[in-house]
């Protein structure tokens, strides 16, 4: 009976996905801009690209499933998942690259799963951590910010488009590229160099990085907006943040030699991202009110866990498919009475 | 004591043999979908893990090593599998007898479950003492619980959306557990046993 009830639940999602959806990629247009400002136009041509990639994928699965194309074009969900893999993917990033993570999203995250609607696992996340895992190389070239006194050797669009088409620089890759913040504290820590240290570097800013605090600060406004337009709930945000920001806070307090501060857990890498608007996909996320919060909670202590003691720098997409596939189990075991079942719409 | 819980923490989350050495492909694909079922073979298998791995060890330990024949391992362990299996059926079918036909059911493929067989053989490897042992084998016992509640949670969630149909079944089991252990790829790294 209840398992009917999260259904509907779902399916109302997805009917009016349409409008909810465009509000989303709306809420993402400060980041975006901000994004661009700071890391030049990359982020604008893979969002080009993964658009191409993702709608061409839709409707050639949504054809070979007997389904109405235009039906399943018109809901905004595969430019919002191609959105969210250009956000995830750094600037520099050769096409086939974002379309594999595009083919990966649509056709065998969202269609193998029954479509939108019914997707165990979050399309964008189940894309990126395909190159991630596959392409280490290709996915790793991130660029400094625009920033006074950083040397910023910023490319060009034309030549930022030549190398996603042919993957080939103008100039050497080390002239261009530059370790992430979350890079440059989780290398440094290994070489016994303490938190304080590289909080001195020009890279870092007054909780983060410089440029990537300030694209958090617009993914958090977006969010916001989001909040208010009563498109997300505030469950899932809140449980994230207090995920990352409790443990990152003990650890901060026992030892600060080595522990970066909360502040710049919070403000780093995806960690607000997947707070407002990954974790916050209304179909892989749990559906009850308490199984949000265990939700959200989970994938921010993941997050912080990640970063801390695991190889990758960030864990956010990681953290996202962990708690992804346990939340039929979570829904199944907070399930609750029809009464209160209504809390479940979003 | 760190130790311990480097091995309780580590074997529950990261090293995740169950699921990251593929071992448990069989009682993925062979267990019935559906939570009771996936609550029913967890509690019997986590038994016979918690069981056979310090039996196991113990053998090792004291009779095999002395006796300088460690080659016959496997060997033992499997017999130590075997008993511990009937000894598990015999006592869950004297306390539910409601139980029986899903034990008739589920017992010889616990018996074969590569899992059990793994963890009993990766104890003998990776643990110092009988207690690293046993809390190994509770550690893996409650990882594989939790791995098999979560499949058979999603399994059941699939039964009720439109795959395609040439992927129904086993083939979007297989996929999902492919797209879990790429998940499970952001926790390598974490605890080195």
């Amino acid at each position: 009976m209840n398992a009917i009830t999260l259904q509907a639940s779902r399916t109302h999602v997805k009917n009016t996905g349409g409008v909810a959806i465009l509000k989303v990629l709306a809420a993402l247009l400060p980041a975006t801009v901000a994004y661009v400002w700071f890391f030049g136009p990359g982020l604008l041509i893979n969002i080009a690209i993964a658009c191409v990639f993702c709608l061409l994928f839709e409707a050639a699965a949504t054809h070979l499933r007997g389904a109405r194309v235009d039906d399943a074009l018109s809901d905004y969900t595969a430019i919002l998942t191609a959105v969210l893999i250009a956000f995830a993917l750094p600037p520099l990033t050769p096409w086939w690259i974002t379309g594999t993570a595009c083919l990966f999203a649509i056709v065998v995250a969202k269609h193998l799963y029954g479509g939108a609607g019914s997707n165990v696992f979050n399309p964008a996340m189940v894309g990126y951590v395909v190159v991630l895992v596959a392409f280490p190389q290709d996915t790793s070239l991130w660029l400094p910010p625009r920033i006074g006194d950083i040397d910023y050797d910023g490319l060009s669009l034309i030549q930022t488009l030549s190398y996603t088409i042919t993957g080939n620089l103008p100039m050497p890759y080390d002239a261009v590229t530059r370790a992430t913040p979350l890079d440059t504290i989780q290398s440094g820590l290994k070489q016994m160099r303490t938190v304080d240290e590289m909080r001195a570097l020009p890279l870092m800013g007054d909780f983060g990085g410089r440029g990537w605090e300030w694209i958090g600060n617009f993914v958090a406004l977006g969010g916001l907006w989001l909040m208010s337009q009563r498109i997300i709930r505030w469950h899932i945000p809140i449980a994230v943040m207090a995920g990352v920001l409790i443990p990152a806070t003990i650890a901060f307090l026992v030892d600060p030699g080595t522990n970066a501060g909360p502040g710049f857990h919070l403000f780093s890498g995806a960690t607000l991202l997947c707070a407002f608007f990954i974790a916050t996909d209304p179909v892989s996320a749990a559906a009850t009110p308490t199984g949000r919060l265990v939700y959200g909670f989970g994938i921010g202590v993941l997050i912080f866990t990640i970063r801390k003691w695991g190889s990758y720098a960030d864990g956010v997409a990681f953290a996202v498919l962990l708690m992804n596939m346990a939340v039929p189990a979570i829904d199944a075991l907070t399930r609750v009475d029809n009464a209160d079942g209504r809390q479940v719409q979003v | 004591m760190n130790e311990l819980l480097v091995i309780l923490l580590g074997t529950v989350l990261a090293n995740h043999y169950v699921q990251d050495r593929f071992l448990p492909l069989r009682p993925f694909a062979g267990a019935r979908a559906g939570m009771a079922s996936a609550l029913t073979v967890s509690v019997i298998t986590g038994l016979v893990i918690t069981l056979s791995t310090p039996a196991g060890y113990l053998i090792h330990d004291r009779l095999l090593v002395p006796l300088q024949v460690e080659y016959l391992r496997t060997l033992s362990v499997i017999v130590v599998i075997t008993l511990c299996v009937r000894i598990v059926d015999r006592v869950a079918r004297r306390l539910r007898p409601d139980l029986d036909e899903a034990l008739r059911c589920h017992s010889p493929l616990i018996a074969i479950n590569s899992a059990v067989l793994g963890v009993a053989l990766l104890a003998l490897q990776l643990a110092d003492s009988l207690t690293e042992a046993m809390l190994f084998a509770v550690a893996c016992a409650g990882g594989f619980a939790a791995m098999l509640t979560i499949f058979a949670a999603i399994r059941e969630h699939l039964a009720s959306v439109d795959v395609p149909t040439p992927f129904r079944g086993l083939p979007i089991a297989m996929m999902t557990a492919g797209i879990m252990s790429l998940a499970l790829f952001g926790l390598a790294g974490i605890v080195q046993l």
